[in-house]
C-alpha cells in the first residue's frame, strides 16, 4: 500500500500510521503506570510526553488523511460532512477489529 | 526448545501480516535469550523476607519491541520460559 499525499505533506500508508499510533498508545500506558509509582521522576516524565507529543501527532496526521480514530481529531479532516459517524464501525472489517 | 513448551515468550513472526515497509523488531525469543538470571544473588539474603526492589528509570525498549514484549521496560521483561521447575 503506498503512502496518500495530501497537499504539501507526504503521509505515511495507514497500516504504517495504525502501527506507529499503537506503538506509542501503548508506551504512553506502561509509562502512565511507572508514574504511578515514581511520580517525581524527571526522566520517566519527559518519556512520557515524548510519547504523548508523537501519539496526538499520529492521530491527528491519521484523522486529516483517513478519517478520525478519537473524538478529539473527529473535525481534524474539515471536510463538510461530520466524518466521524462515517468511518467504519470497530467490528467491521475495515475497523480496528480483525 | 523443550523450556518453551509451556509458554512461548512473543508470537511467531505475522506470515500473514500485510507488508510493513518499516524495519522490522529482532525476534522475541532473541530478547528471551537475553534474560540474566533472575535468581542471581539470593543465597546472600536473609530468608522468610519478601523484597520488591524499587524501579528505577533507564532505558526502554524500541516502541515496536515493547508492543510485542508488553512492556517498555527491558527490566520488567520476564518472560516465564519454564526455567527452575521442578516435579512435585
Amino acid at each position: 500500500m503506498s503512502g496518500n499525499s495530501n497537499g504539501m505533506q507526504t503521509c505515511p500508508s495507514k497500516e504504517e500510521l495504525m502501527k506507529k499510533i499503537n506503538e506509542h498508545s501503548f508506551a504512553v500506558d506502561d509509562l502512565l503506570l511507572y508514574l504511578d509509582t515514581h511520580p517525581d521522576c524527571e526522566k520517566g516524565l519527559q518519556c512520557y510526553r515524548e510519547n504523548v507529543k508523537k501519539r496526538k501527532e499520529a492521530l491527528k496526521l491519521y484523522a486529516k488523511n483517513y478519517g478520525p480514530l478519537t473524538i478529539d481529531t473527529a473535525d481534524e479532516c474539515a471536510s463538510k460532512s461530520w466524518e466521524w459517524v462515517l468511518q467504519p464501525w470497530p467490528w467491521e472489517n475495515k475497523g480496528g477489529c480483525r | 526448545m523443550d523450556r518453551y513448551a509451556m509458554n512461548r515468550c512473543g508470537r511467531q513472526p505475522h506470515s500473514q501480516a500485510p507488508v510493513q515497509p518499516r524495519k522490522q523488531c529482532a525476534p522475541v525469543e532473541e530478547e528471551c535469550k537475553k534474560e540474566p538470571s533472575m535468581f542471581h544473588g539470593l543465597q546472600n539474603l536473609p530468608v522468610a523476607m519478601a523484597y520488591v526492589p524499587c524501579q528505577t528509570f533507564k532505558t526502554t525498549f524500541e516502541l515496536c519491541k515493547a508492543l510485542q514484549l508488553g512492556t517498555i521496560f527491558p527490566e520488567l521483561f520476564k518472560p516465564f520460559c519454564g526455567e527452575r521447575r521442578c516435579c512435585r
